[in-house]
């Protein structure tokens, strides 16, 4: 080929030849097969390096394609495709359902931030407490009373908690905790959220110490409520202690304990 | 590690865990890259779907060697098939898909012969100097001649001329010497 054939040929792929020379190319490779040669293997050339194009086949007699084609026919291969089909299927199901859980979690991520941010705006320097008043408030204590039991002292100390009478709740679990009849664990949270609550906090610490050094059940929350204490006295040094220790053991609360972390840096 | 034949014959014994292991690795690259060239998920799906099973039929005829990573190759083969797509629709009045690509056969064994003759072409353009290759690399890109004279740093759009013809005849000459595209001609 000569370097003319090879711009006309430039030019009829780029389309810039006028419509009469266009003509004139379509004639010439419909009558020499040498120069339609040429053509073909440039254009295919072309289309194939060029990323935005595509090189087809336009012999559908192919023998190779037909080969191919008796094989993509088969029996075999059609299972093939139905298990590609099945685990296509199952793939995307399990991205779905990831994708959900993520966005969730940043929805709820992005509304802590911007409770806590506000918080921040409106006043620096109550910022701890805040977490502490909310992070109180979100956590939910268990009911003290047993069914059918509405008429007790301690229904009665719940509801004057709940009515955030704390003064008076107090009086009323003080004495029930000697009681060996009564769960001791939910009393000593109650005594000491109160006590927290109405600022008694070397108090209140107390009661979660001993929460802690119980045998009981619940004794792990204690240190959750002791670290919020901490905060609340300011003594972010030993709160982050607690903290630590409750997500090394992986105990109550140790994911938002994590989150309190690093709200407290 | 896991050689190129390994995932291969997994996809021929239609190995769940392999499958959904390929899935993991290869999905989120070709979804990109269709939904940043004019698809949908659906699309990628399709491609995803269709590349595989090329795969599988090309193991099935040919025992094929796969010469880059099994991760390239399966990359490469979802790219050309929806460049494929593309222009396939540019070719068509309409733009809709009215019936579903997995199912046509004959269409699924021409995209395969296609790719065979693109990696022909590809394979020849790395085996030319590193000089030529650069030059063509603009020109296949249609760059303008202004544009190659000015990266390859010619004197004039002459030279820049004389070059990419030259590049191009040692292309081809390379290409037209390849047995496998003389049985494409077939």
């Amino acid at each position: 080929m000569n370097l003319e054939e090879d711009i006309l040929i430039q030019n009829y792929l780029t389309q810039s030849l006028s419509e009469k020379e266009k003509k004139d190319f379509v004639k010439r490779l419909n009558t020499d097969t040498s120069f339609k040669e040429k053509f073909t293997l440039e254009e295919e050339m072309f289309k194939s390096l060029n990323k935005e194009e595509w090189s087809f086949i336009e012999k559908k007699n192919h023998a190779e394609v037909k080969e191919y084609e008796t094989i993509f026919e088969n029996e075999e291969t059609k299972e093939i495709k139905k298990i590609l089909k099945k685990e296509n299927e199952k793939y995307q199901k399990k991205q779905n359902k990831k994708s959900t859980k993520k966005r969730s979690y940043y929805i709820a991520a992005a509304l802590v931030a911007l409770v806590f941010s506000l918080y921040n705006i409106i006043n620096t320097k109550e910022s701890t407490q805040n977490i502490v008043a909310s992070y109180l408030n979100e956590t939910e204590l268990p009911s003290i009373i047993e069914r059918g039991e509405k008429q007790n002292e301690l229904a009665k100390a719940q509801k004057l908690f709940e009515n955030k009478e704390y003064s008076k709740a107090l009086l009323i679990f003080e004495k029930e905790i000697q009681n060996p009849k009564n769960p001791k664990a939910v009393i000593y949270l109650y005594t000491g959220v109160s006590q927290m609550q109405i600022n008694k906090l070397e108090e209140a610490n107390k009661t979660f110490q001993k929460l802690i050094e119980s045998e009981l059940l619940d004794a792990p929350k204690g240190k959750w409520y002791k670290a919020l204490v901490y905060i609340k006295m300011n003594k972010i040094k030993e709160a982050k202690e607690i903290l630590n220790t409750i997500i090394k053991s992986k105990t109550y609360n140790f994911k938002k304990a994590k989150q309190l972390l690093k709200e407290l840096d | 590690m896991k050689d190129n034949l390994f995932y291969l014959k997994a996809l021929v014994e239609g190995k769940s865990s392999i499958i959904q292991e390929i899935y993991q690795k290869n999905f989120p690259k070709v979804i990109k890259f269709v939904l940043q060239n004019k698809g949908n998920k659906s699309d990628a799906e399709d491609i995803f779907q269709l590349a595989l099973l090329q795969l599988v039929v090309r193991y099935k005829k040919e025992k094929f060697e796969i010469k880059s990573n099994f991760e390239g190759y399966l990359f490469t083969v979802c790219k050309n098939l929806w460049r494929r797509e593309l222009n396939k629709s540019k070719k068509k009045v309409t733009n809709t898909k009215e019936y579903e690509l997995i199912d046509d056969s004959e269409d699924m064994a021409l995209a395969l012969v296609e790719q065979k003759k693109w990696e022909i072409f590809s394979e020849k353009l790395e085996l030319i100097s590193e000089n030529c290759k650069k030059i063509l690399k603009l020109f296949f890109a249609k760059k303008t001649y202004s544009k190659i004279v000015e990266a390859m740093q010619y004197s004039s759009e002459t030279v820049a001329r004389q070059r990419v013809f030259k590049c191009k005849a040692k292309l081809t000459e390379l290409v037209k010497k390849d047995k496998r595209y003389k049985s494409l001609k077939e």
